[in-house]
């Protein structure tokens, strides 16, 4: 049975990163384009079948979108234990009473380290360094390459000792 | 830690011992014979076993001490070789398992970064147990949180941060892209 890590590592070897199929790999179900609440940017819930299930708000733009399906597969990976019937997060990230899922168990803790998974799963530091290694180091390239915004791949040359 | 226990358990012991010697010297210490002690002769005693005799003088007591004596012994003394081989078991474990995990961390992270980790055995241990525990092995990230927990590398990012960072585009940038419909 493929791993988390094998999956994960699959599809890190191009950008931008493929999350969708990263999260059917697992065994998730995916709907990025839900009718959510527009202060919920996602959910992930645990279905009849036993299997998981993703959502992302189809009102947002897709960019954003697929930090939200990052940042639930990061909630998949390390708080299995926590999701219960499941959990959603707001347009900040955090488990909220207006979901569908509000989920106490989930501390702002969690939603940190899911932050923190999601961004190393969208840009992965093995890749991203590889590229620089290459020479590839204009940042706005980079941020177009990985799909995310400027900020963000700032973010991560700086956390990888790069920038 | 193992050093004390190791301690008390073998200071229970020596009590234990000494209590048994004391009470057997009072029972059969006699003042009379100047310092001596009980001697039983053998024609007195005419064949009978020691529970026979100690019954005839009225000491079975002494008999049932030191029975129970013997029994806690046995009983300290297999507990304590139990515990020694468990704890001699799992530091061999220990030990493989350390080598294995240095091994790991020096083939896989940057030099920098293995050299502080290696060279830190408590943030060594936390990373061994977080990365354990979370069986994803995205061990440079966890290591990375470990040392800017303990205040080895700076902290570089928060939480909002990330979270804004990643969900916060330019106009410019939404405009690039977009297009996920063959995903």
């Amino acid at each position: 049975m493929a791993t988390v890590k094998s999956i994960r590592d699959q599809h890190s070897t191009s950008a931008p990163v493929n999350i969708e199929q990263m999260i059917r790999d697992l065994g998730i179900e995916l709907d990025k384009k839900a009718p959510l609440d527009p202060e919920i940017s996602g959910q992930i819930e645990l279905l009849e079948n036993d299997k998981y299930k993703i959502s992302a708000n189809r009102d947002h733009h897709y960019y954003r979108r697929r930090f939200t399906m990052a940042h639930e597969l990061a909630h998949y990976i390390l708080h299995s234990d926590l999701i219960g019937r499941g959990l959603d997060d707001n347009v900040m990230y955090r488990s909220t009473r207006e979901g569908n899922f509000y989920n106490p168990n989930v501390e702002q803790s969690h939603e940190i380290e899911a932050n923190k998974l999601a961004a190393e799963l969208l840009v992965p530091g093995k890749l991203l360094r590889a590229l620089w290694d290459e020479g590839e180091r204009n940042l706005e390239q980079l941020a177009k390459k990985f799909q995310v915004s400027k900020k963000a791949m700032e973010i991560r040359l700086k956390t990888l000792g790069l920038h | 830690m193992m050093k004390t226990t190791a301690i008390i358990l073998l200071c229970s012991i020596n009590a234990v011992a000494i209590v048994g010697l004391l009470y057997f010297l009072f029972v059969f210490w006699d003042p009379l014979m100047n310092g001596g002690f009980i001697i039983i002769d053998n024609e007195f005693v005419d064949g009978k076993d020691s529970v026979a005799f100690a019954g005839e003088i009225g000491r079975l007591d002494t008999i049932s001490l030191l029975v129970a004596y013997l029994g806690l012994f046995l009983i300290v003394f297999t507990i304590g070789s139990i515990w020694y081989s468990h704890h001699d078991a799992r530091n061999a474990a220990q030990a493989v398992a350390e080598k294995q995990a240095k091994d790991y961390i020096s083939d896989e992270f940057k030099d920098d970064l293995s050299k502080l980790l290696v060279g830190n055995p408590e943030a060594f241990r936390t990373a061994i147990r977080r990365g354990l525990r979370n069986d994803r092995v995205l061990l440079e990230e966890i290591v990375k949180d470990i040392l800017e927990e303990i205040g080895h590398i700076p902290s570089q990012r928060t939480d909002e941060s990330i979270s804004e960072a990643f969900s916060t585009f330019d106009e410019d940038e939404l405009a690039e892209g977009g297009d996920d419909g063959d995903r």
